[in-house]
């Protein structure tokens, strides 16, 4: 099911974990082509419940507001009701004909949000500028316990005196009437045409509803948990706590009229998520995997749909360290900090063989970090770094890496050249590849250790990849916000925080600003500069693209007017959705 | 006895102190802290250090410990981190689920065992012993998650006689209805539970029969013309019940406990699911109150079981 929020949680887990490997099995290469719609013709059942299960071995926790929530699984349960305010297209950039629209105005730098009267709350209340401007409160206010405050807020007029708690209100938010909010910005940049920019909410929440729950007990209580309000086709009937949740139509809903009587969701545990599909308990299986794919694909009764997700699994470097500013610089010492070397390292992974055996069509070999869900920004002429050990040797020979009377080589310097790779725990399968890459990596002349000799418990690979500068490479994964610069500006900055291989060039940095310089606001100009900066990643190698995923829901072929396209035009998805006999 | 009830209790302070210290340090040296997975790149890691400042967790530990002990005596467990909810009303609902689902297994367990166990012992080496006995070696060797997923299979859905995740279902409405909702999603977890956990009591008591019945008093008893069923009923039962009377005050407080491995195949939001949770997700307020409840409850357990072996058998005094 389309799911437009940006509010997500980062999908941190390395390659060998999202390719969900069964470690040992022979396959041979499959392209598998999934579905991103399943067109049903039979007829439709009148007042039908729709059985929804979410895979998963954790209960979900239940904070049905986007702000204060944490966890992805009650984001994802929350899509019958949650809905996005603005419309995008599949660059991610926002058109007319929302529950809102947005103006720009660049000279003043200013947006003007116009809510629809057709936007109104599950309890008949209208959705006003009020409830638009509440978004920026609930996450900035002193007392307010979200963690989803960034400095690019601050880039409207007084937020950060706002949040600061030195005034009461923002007042770069200027409620014009009900239904208009002019928001005054300091700096306005072309990020924020598009969805996801941190600084743009694409939401609202109910003032009315909420104004009375002080902001530091908002999270507990019963109005977000148990009885929420959302502007979407359906509304929560009733929550069991971790475990469901009943949906029935709202008849406030400004769209189409929804087309179930209730939707039941209920959290699947995994070792029994097959057999509840193959028993037809559940019409939708959430959160599937590429395991589930395998082992229904064969069943005539389900299929399973797949759109490309924005996450990227990469192969990191660390070239340098931050020095006193807070500032990313390049330390030779650093063996990785050769380019010579990271392009080596990634000419003898065989990444493709990888995917096409352990894979199973759940995975896309990446060619860029920014991926084919970004739309035109994804630059699909950038070539993979494909399996060659002769390009890599010779990379290594040419740059002075000679080999040792033990094979392995040295520095150009002579020195003994031992590589430290930060590795997670993701059991057999992600031992298993990663052995794979390793023993590579050792017929180049390479010495390749884990880091603390063993694969760390994920938490603990965290704080190392964030905290410590003695290793050479790590693999790990992002999921990204959907607006498409956000993985450079975020990531490859000299001043980002998640900079972690602190990789800086002048050509960099002139690439990445001129992603949002005043320019960019021409959306060719914008996307040109995107493939030049992709192209850039590939030359100089500082961040080696693995694998995108596909986001995988199982569907029985009772369900009709069901897409998982991030492209559908509905204001959302959810109302579409029918049950057939 | 009162006395040295006591004198127990009294020495179960310092030894809850303790237990709490190394708790609290034993969750500090994990890795991460519950803020280590809202690092994303929607979130600035300075909005996450100032909810790492106001949770505290650059304090020094003896710090940190005295306000969670402080807040303690106040009634206040900590928030949940990833929960967003008290830590005590959190465990408090995860409760009532462990503990109707252990009180009905216990019940079951007892109800199945002990009969099982008197009836192989008292026919030692019959066919009837020898079925008994080849069901506890099974059960005690088959992985409980092999025997819980057999279990779904066949009775979830072969059979399709029982619901196989959750505790309830979310159309029960009304009382009736939510409570007959809520044991139909615990009969299958358990009886399953139940089935298994006989082996021990079963194998107890069989060799404490099969010890009694040449016993002294049993001989003695039988020479005065004592029916054998009221040998059996009034003599030996009683006597053979003795370890597994020191069993049971662990079973009572271990209904607290949970089973992680029932409650994540049958997704049944329990303590053991939480603990599970907490662990993965550091959240430490959880994981600190879960231990100190759970180490508190072995202490009473322990007490609570000589206790019960005193009442059971006036041979045995405690002191």
């Amino acid at each position: 099911m389309k799911t437009k929020r940006f509010l997500c949680r980062v999908a941190t887990m390395t390659v060998a974990g999202m390719l969900c490997v069964q470690a040992l099995q022979p396959l041979t290469a499959q392209a598998v082509k999934f579905p991103e719609e399943y067109v049903n013709h039979k007829k439709t059942l009148k007042n039908a419940t729709l059985h929804v299960g979410y895979m998963s071995d954790e209960a979900f926790k239940g904070v049905f507001n986007a702000f204060f929530e944490t966890d992805s699984k009650t984001q994802q349960l929350s899509t019958p009701g949650e809905t996005n305010l603005f419309k995008n297209n599949a660059n991610g950039k926002y058109v007319k004909g929302g529950f809102a629209d947005v103006k720009f105005d660049k000279n003043k730098q200013t947006a003007l949000i116009t809510v629809s009267p057709k936007a109104r709350w599950s309890d008949g209340e209208p959705v006003t500028s009020r409830d638009v401007a509440f978004n920026y409160e609930m996450v900035a206010n002193k007392d307010s316990t979200s963690p989803y405050y960034t400095d690019d807020l601050e880039n409207i007029v007084g937020m950060k005196e706002y949040h600061e708690g030195k005034v009461d209100k923002i007042s770069g938010l200027e409620e014009k009437d009900s239904k208009h909010l002019l928001i005054h910005f300091r700096k306005m940049t072309p990020s924020i045409e598009y969805i996801g920019s941190g600084y743009l909410y694409d939401s609202a929440q109910p003032y009315h509803y909420l104004k009375d729950v002080p902001f530091d007990q908002m999270a507990q209580s019963d109005k977000v948990r148990k009885h929420p309000l959302f502007f979407g086709p359906y509304k929560i009937k009733k929550v069991v706590e971790g475990e469901s949740i009943e949906w029935v139509p709202n008849k406030y809903y400004g769209g189409p009229k929804p087309k179930l009587a209730k939707i039941v969701m209920e959290i699947v545990p995994s070792v029994q998520a097959v057999a509840m599909m193959r028993t037809q308990k559940y019409d939708i299986l959430m959160n599937s995997s590429v395991n589930v794919y395998r082992r229904l694909k064969k069943d005539k009764n389900v299929v399973t749909l797949g759109s490309l997700g924005t996450d990227i699994t990469y192969l990191g470097f660390k070239m340098g360290r931050t020095d006193k500013n807070g500032a990313s610089v390049i330390d030779k010492s650093f063996p990785m900090s050769n380019r010579a070397l990271r392009q080596a390292v990634a000419y003898a992974m065989n990444v493709r063989s990888v995917i096409d055996r352990f894979g199973h069509g759940g995975v896309k070999w990446a060619n860029t970090m920014i991926s084919p869900a970004y739309g035109s920004y994804h630059d699909k002429n950038v070539k993979n770094f494909d399996h060659n050990m002769k390009k890599a040797n010779e990379l290594l020979d040419e740059a002075g890496f000679k080999r040792g009377k033990d094979g392995y080589r040295t520095l150009p310097n002579g020195k003994k050249l031992v590589l430290r790779f930060l590795a997670s725990n993701d059991g057999k399968g992600g031992e298993t590849v990663r052995s794979n890459y390793m023993q590579l990596w050792k017929k180049i002349g390479l010495n390749v250790k884990l880091y603390e000799g063993r694969a760390l418990d994920y938490n603990d690979f965290l704080e190392d990849l964030s905290s410590k500068d003695d290793f050479d490479l790590w693999t790990d994964s992002w999921n990204l916000p959907p607006e498409p610069t956000g993985l450079p500006n975020l990531a490859y900055t000299a001043r980002s925080k998640f900079n972690y291989g602190h990789f800086v060039s002048k050509e960099n940095s002139e690439l990445i600003a001129s992603l949002n310089s005043a320019r960019a606001y021409n959306e060719k100009y914008r996307i040109d500069q995107m493939h030049k900066w992709q192209q850039y990643v590939r030359k100089e190698a500082y961040v080696v693209p693995i694998a995108y995923t596909y986001n995988l829901e199982t569907i029985s072929k009772r369900v009709k007017g069901m897409t998982i396209s991030s492209n559908d035009k509905r204001y959302n998805a959810w109302d579409n959705v029918m049950l057939t006999k | 006895m009162w006395k040295t009830i006591l004198r127990r209790v009294l020495l179960m302070i310092p030894e809850l102190v303790i237990l709490s210290v190394v708790i609290f340090l034993l969750a500090k040296l994990m890795p991460g802290d519950p803020f280590t997975g809202m690092v994303t790149p929607q979130t600035s890691p300075k909005a996450i250090e100032a909810l790492r400042i106001k949770a505290g967790v650059y304090d020094p530990w003896y710090v940190q410990y005295w306000h969670w002990i402080v807040r303690m005596f106040h009634g206040d467990l900590g928030m949940s981190y990833q929960f967003k909810t008290p830590v005590g009303s959190l465990i408090l609902s995860r409760m009532g689920n462990t503990i109707w689902l252990s009180l009905l297994t216990l019940i079951l367990s007892y109800t199945l065992a002990i009969p099982l166990g008197l009836v192989a012992g008292r026919y030692e080496n019959s066919k009837l012993d020898k079925a008994i006995m080849i069901y506890t070696f099974v059960a005690y060797a088959i992985p409980a998650f092999v025997f819980y997923m057999l279990g779904i299979w066949l009775f979830g859905y072969k059979l399709q006689l029982f619901p196989t995740s959750g505790s309830v279902s979310v159309d029960a409405i009304g009382t009736v209805s939510y409570l007959l909702s809520r044991l139909d999603h615990m009969i299958l977890p358990a009886c399953l539970m139940a089935l298994l956990s006989v082996t021990t009591v079963v194998q107890y008591l069989r060799s404490e029969v099969i010890d009694n019945k040449n016993q002294d008093y049993v001989k003695t008893a039988r020479a005065k013309g004592v029916p054998e069923k009221q040998i059996f009923t009034r003599h030996i039962f009683r006597n053979s019940l003795l370890p597994i009377a020191a069993f049971l005050g662990y079973s009572i407080t271990g209904l607290l406990g949970g089973s992680i491995f029932i409650e994540q195949i049958f997704n049944y939001p329990g303590m053991g699911l939480l603990f599970m949770d907490s662990i993965l997700n550091r959240d430490y307020s959880v994981i600190t109150a879960l231990v100190l409840l759970y180490g508190t409850l072995t202490l009473i357990g322990s007490l609570l079981s000589d206790i019960i072996l005193s009442l059971v058998d006036p041979r045995v005094r405690i002191g």
